[in-house]
């Protein structure tokens, strides 16, 4: 029994290596790392401009902006402008003051994401500010920001730009590997007729569905670790991210397996693979721009290997743990459900 | 015992039939072949046997058992070699062999052993994707024989190969049937059905149309007979005898005897002659 499983499992990742693709997959990672590494910057632009203005009653804080030394064109005379001129210079910071003197509201916009630490020191600069003009009353009473200042975006997580991409192209890794590749595999099996030799040996449908997830697992997961090995270093926790990218990539070979045995060959398949390849990348999209985030998106497979994969690489306190338990029922099931079409589409084809 | 009984079987759901009430029965350590034209079926109705197609209508069994309820314990029992050869090109002949083996609960042949009978030791560590046709088929055959088993399938074994590697071929099957093993031959090749099997079936459009030994057939449906031509008395005889038939036999040796025998034709009847005149077509 695991003479056969093991037996099977060498063969097939002997083929999988000796595989065209294979070189491809290597190229792809290397340019991801590259990109990641060299081409994308490693800091946020600095803040290039600031504009101001101000409407409490007295204006007091454009006069005492001024006195500071900020030039005159810094001020601008109300929201709107403010908003378009913040719009259209690419890293700039809006301050709005409004309301009383004593206890201004402060709204903050910026159209980029701005460093953490630059909102930072714009905060106690403003805390300062406002301390002056109120004589010394404390208005944050010991808080550590301004209980009335806004931010129009939520604040920007310390993260160096070139690497918030990491996530969303480990998570493109895990479905190219699990779906994609295992698709070339099944079809090459199918057009050498080598699987119906397979299918008049002892060798079972589960055996088969298994060696070639586990392949793709081990391949997929050294790739995965590879590429944040080569981009984040090992300020990240693989002891959860290897476990977690080998569920991602079984969800998705088995998912890739199901998905291929309804097709004759790659051709037939191409089209609408791409298309399923597609939908399952839109929650890296989503990722990418928060913004986007359609309630149906969380049903796609996807969201929860791409989010689950962001957490561990950037932790920012979301529980984990029902990711993860979202991720195992579906491969529980994505098994299941893939032991039954290869049964029936693969194994038991009346065709050849 | 191999029983399949009223065998149909229809690809297209429209009541096409393929293979059309196919029966026949194979005892344990016979050769059986399936002889017919292109088409005519016998891939269809060997990929039921090995479970390969879904058994639509009809029944096959081994030793009682029916062929739906099989598991794993009969893909051990079996060797099956295919029309089209069907090998990993990405690995090696022996490589091909190998991982096979390893699918297995029983003990299995040695590879190499294997593909130095077939001939193909040299190119044992040779991609298969670089083997010729012939050698890919002699390939597959010999993987058929990697679990020792006890029943072959054997689809067009020796389509292809060129005589001497043929007969090498042929000489490996009869050393299985001597071993104890039975054998499913299909073939449109009247010699190799004729030097190997000890039944054929005739398959012409999905039926069986004529099933015996070779001896048989040839007997029953060919005029198994000898033209013996002779001089009596200035004159040439000519006179013509079954060598069935005791009283025959007994002249012809009297003619022999007794006269100056001029020639002797055979007129035997190959099983192509025969199929040719039970179906009216040719077999190739
Ligand atoms: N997968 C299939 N789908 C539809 N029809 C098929 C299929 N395979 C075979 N047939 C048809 O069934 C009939 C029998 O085919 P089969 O392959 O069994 O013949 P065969 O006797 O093995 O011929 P050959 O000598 O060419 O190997 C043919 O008419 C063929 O067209
Ligand atoms: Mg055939």
């Amino acid at each position: 029994m695991m003479r056969r499983f093991f037996g099977l499992f060498k063969q097939d990742l002997t083929l999988a290596l000796r595989n065209t693709l294979m070189p491809v997959l290597i190229f792809l990672i290397l340019v991801m790392a590259v990109m990641v590494r060299f081409v994308l910057p490693k800091e946020w632009k600095p803040v290039e401009t600031y504009y101001f203005v101000d409407r409490t009653e007295d204006g007091l804080y454009e006069w005492l902006l001024r006195q500071s030394g900020i030039g005159a064109h810094q001020f601008l005379s109300d929201e709107g402008a403010l908003r378009s001129a913040v719009g259209e210079k690419g890293n700039s910071i809006g301050v709005l003051f409004a309301g009383p003197t004593t206890h201004p509201e402060i709204t903050i916009m910026h159209s980029e994401r701005v460093s953490a630490q630059g909102l930072n020191i714009l905060k106690a600069t403003l805390n300062a500010i406002v301390e002056r003009a109120t004589e010394g009353t404390q208005i944050n009473e010991g808080m550590e920001q301004p209980s009335n200042v806004k931010f129009l975006r939520p604040q920007a997580r310390p993260v160096a730009p070139n690497l918030t991409s990491v996530p969303g192209l480990l998570a493109f890794e895990v479905l190219v590997l699990g779906f994609t590749f295992v698709a070339v595999f099944i079809f090459q099996e199918r057009s050498e007729g080598t699987i119906r030799a397979y299918r008049v040996s002892p060798g079972g449908t589960g055996a088969y569905i298994l060696s070639k997830t586990l392949v793709f697992i081990v391949l997929g997961t050294l790739y995965g670790c590879g590429l944040v090995l080569s981009t984040m270093g090992l300020s990240v926790n693989y002891g959860v991210l290897v476990p977690l990218t080998a569920l991602g990539v079984g969800l998705y070979t088995l998912i890739g397996i199901s998905v291929a045995s309804f097709f004759k060959d790659l051709s037939e398949w191409f089209l609408p693979g791409v298309l399923l390849l597609m939908l399952n990348m839109m929650p890296v999209v989503s990722l990418l721009f928060p913004t986007f985030s359609p309630r149906w998106l969380t049903y796609i497979p996807s969201y929860p290997v791409t989010f689950a994969l962001s957490e561990v690489l950037f932790p920012s306190g979301k529980p984990l743990l029902p990711l993860v338990g979202v991720l195992g029922g579906e491969t529980v099931a994505a098994y299941v459900i893939c032991v039954f079409l290869t049964e029936r589409n693969l194994m038991k084809e009346g065709r050849s | 015992m191999i029983e399949v009984s009223h065998l149909f079987h229809d690809y297209t759901g429209k009541g096409q039939y393929a293979v059309s009430d196919v029966s026949f029965t194979i005892s344990k350590g016979e050769i059986f072949g399936f002889l017919g034209p292109n088409g005519a079926g016998k891939s269809t109705v060997q990929n039921i046997m090995t479970g390969l197609l879904r058994l639509q209508k009809g029944e096959v069994l081994y030793d009682g058992k029916s062929v739906k309820t099989l598991g794993p314990e009969f893909f051990n029992r079996i060797g099956v070699s295919f029309e089209h050869p069907n090998v990993y090109t990405k690995l090696t002949g022996f490589e091909n062999l190998s991982y096979y083996a390893r699918l297995f609960d029983v003990p299995t042949q040695d590879p190499m052993k294997l593909l130095d009978m077939v001939g193909l030791r040299e190119d044992a560590h040779k991609r298969a994707g670089a083997y010729s046709k012939g050698m890919k088929q002699r390939l597959v055959f010999a993987r058929a024989l990697i679990n020792n088993p006890s029943i072959l399938f054997l689809d067009e074994p020796t389509a292809g190969l060129d005589p001497a590697t043929a007969s090498r071929i042929k000489d490996i099957i009869r050393q299985k049937q001597q071993e104890g093993c039975t054998v499913f031959l299909t073939t449109h090749n009247m010699f190799v059905a004729d030097e190997l099997c000890d039944r054929v079936a005739f398959l012409n459009e999905g039926r069986i149309v004529a099933m015996d030994s070779p001896r048989n057939l040839k007997l029953r449906y060919g005029e198994r007979s000898i033209k013996v031509e002779y001089r009596e008395g200035g004159k040439v005889k000519s006179q013509l005898l079954f060598l069935e038939k005791d009283s025959d036999r007994a002249l012809l040796h009297d003619i022999i005897d007794h006269y100056d025998v001029q020639t002797i034709h055979s007129q035997e009847a190959t099983l192509e002659h025969i199929f040719i005149s039970l179906t009216g077509r040719e077999l190739v």
